[in-house]
């Protein structure tokens, strides 16, 4: 089955591939398991998919090993030479930034503020950003290679 | 002392310590561990409880409102364990220093309202070491920045030496109050500090408020993207 | 090598399916490829008997997403490219810092100027990741968001 859905920019969450179908999940897996769900009008898969009240959405709790993939997604971009994470941007292009790198003492220059501890925000035009880019961080790898590749046992 | 306003051009933190005392240090940090169990808090700007209850996303507006997602949570955190003698909103001022330039906390705020959380992945949290820098000039870099450099390295091989994980930590140079050390700087009430990236909030999370007799209460528990924040009581 | 990981290559979702892609950077199209005998979803896709691969050529613009992924990991606390993983468990690593003096010391060897390479176990690999740059990103940005043009008199 396929299942389209308009992209949309920034990406935040956890995502889990089921029978090659992306759905998003309610967070990290827990107890081997991870919760996926879906939010059109008339469930996308029936044969994997319930109604959840709670959630209001269409919603199935799998194990992982059913999963190909599961990732944690953010996204990035550059912003006048600093690293930043991408925080939502608005119809009218503005887009919200949070620092991402480690010299956080040249961003007063460059027109950041610090509004938390070890938070630094700027809000800027979307054209003022490059190399717009997802990271996403593959929460299955480590399963995967331990049981790729058991360590021997010791003698 | 560790906690004292810095001289013009010298490097406070990191930098007013002998290596001896930079390795003491970075040793705590073979011991102040994190795993996916460890609980971490962070505390919240004044406006952050009911942007997280409204489910805000929002870019900001640039000088008057930081940009916001309800849906992740970053910056800086310590672990629970570390700030468990913590009751006041000034108390948890002095040990996180939330007294940086244009800082929004206030010791009198009624209540103080601060994130729970699992850290679940430890890949996600970073032990800050390196020096404190003063901010940039428009142009170039601060006259002491070769010294700002050299009490970094320093302090990565304080780590190197004390056999830190060398993916725990990163080198970076902030603004004091940072110190580089990986510990608030705080003479008294000073704790081990850790960046977490702005990854979703996992389900379960908890909000707390701290008020100003030190009475601590439930304020809401995350239910996930969906549901979102649910208040309690 | 193995199949699963790492993943550096160019990829394109078109009604939601992910494909193998090669960018038409000239003519802003991408040719999809899936692999296999079974046909994808989508009809317009043409089987070459030969490369057992159905491929498509389409405007980038009708793809959701089209993107290059690298993958990366830190490695001794310094971020790193995964090149390979091989069967017996190794990975092979690009060092992507900017301090050479460490990566020797760290006992990468210069490969050619610019790259110096590692092979390590992979579960000394921490914090893996994708990196996915969004290749579609400059376009939405100019047609969700034109730029205001000067007024001339």
């Amino acid at each position: 089955m396929t299942r389209v859905l308009p992209y949309r920019r920034p990406r935040v969450g956890v995502y889990a591939e089921i029978d090659g179908v992306e759905y998003e999940a309610d967070g990290y897996p827990r107890a081997g398991s991870v919760t996926v769900f879906a939010r059109e009008d008339a469930n996308p898969n029936p044969g994997l998919l319930t109604w959840h009240e709670g959630m209001r959405a269409w919603s199935a709790t799998v194990p992982i090993g059913r999963c190909t993939r599961i990732a944690e997604v953010t996204s990035v971009a550059g912003h006048a030479g600093h690293e930043c994470q991408v925080v939502g941007i608005d119809e009218y292009g503005k887009v919200g930034l949070y620092y991402l790198g480690t010299e956080k003492a040249a961003l007063p220059r460059d027109g950041f503020v610090q509004v938390d501890a070890g938070t630094w925000a700027k809000t800027v035009d979307v054209h003022d950003l490059y190399e717009y880019r997802e990271q996403h961080r593959d929460l299955l790898f480590e399963t995967w290679w331990r049981a790729e590749f058991p360590q021997p046992a010791p003698d | 002392m560790i906690d004292q306003q810095p001289a013009p051009g010298s490097v406070p933190g990191a930098g007013a310590m002998t290596q001896r005392e930079r390795e003491l240090t970075a040793r705590i940090h073979t011991i102040v561990t994190v795993d996916a169990n460890t609980i971490l808090v962070k505390v919240l700007a004044p406006n952050a409880l009911a942007r997280y209850m409204r489910r805000d996303v929002s870019p900001g507006v640039w000088g008057k409102e930081a940009p916001f997602d309800y849906r992740i949570v970053g910056g800086t955190v310590a672990r629970m364990v570390d700030v468990a003698q913590l009751c006041t909103p000034a108390e948890f001022l002095r040990a996180f220093r939330l007294d940086f330039t244009g800082s929004p906390f206030t010791p009198q705020l009624p209540m103080l309202y601060v994130m729970e959380l699992a850290t679940v992945d430890p890949s996600l949290v970073v032990l800050p070491l390196g020096a404190p820098a003063p901010p940039f000039p428009p142009q170039g870099y601060p006259p002491n920045m070769s010294d700002v450099r050299v009490t970094g390295q320093r302090m990565i091989d304080a780590a190197k030496s004390a056999g830190v994980d060398p993916n725990s930590y990163r080198l970076e140079h902030n603004p004091w109050p940072y110190t580089g050390t990986g510990i608030t700087a705080d003479a008294e009430l000073g704790v081990p500090e850790r960046w977490r990236r702005y990854a979703p909030v996992p389900p379960g999370a908890a909000i707390v408020g701290y008020d100003q007799a030190g009475n601590k209460r439930p304020v809401a528990i995350y239910r996930g993207p969906v549901t979102g924040w649910e208040a309690l009581q | 090598m193995t199949d699963r990981y790492p993943n550096n290559r160019n990829w394109a979702v078109l009604n939601g399916v992910t494909y193998g892609a090669t960018l038409r950077s000239v003519a802003k199209t991408v040719e999809l490829a899936h692999r296999g005998e079974t046909p994808p979803p989508d009809d317009r896709f043409v089987y070459n008997e030969r490369y057992s691969v159905w491929t498509l050529q389409v405007p980038m613009t009708e793809c959701e997403q089209v993107y290059t992924a690298s993958s990366r990991a830190f490695y001794a606390g310094h971020l790193c490219q995964v090149i390979a993983i091989g069967t017996d468990g190794n990975a092979q690593l690009y060092y992507l810092e900017g301090n050479r003096g460490e990566a020797e010391r760290l006992g990468f060897e210069q490969v050619d100027p610019g790259t110096h390479a590692k092979t390590v176990p992979v579960r000394e690999l921490h914090g893996y990741y994708e990196e996915r740059r969004d290749l579609l990103f400059d376009g939405w940005r100019e047609q969700t968001f034109p730029r205001e043009t000067a007024a001339t008199s």
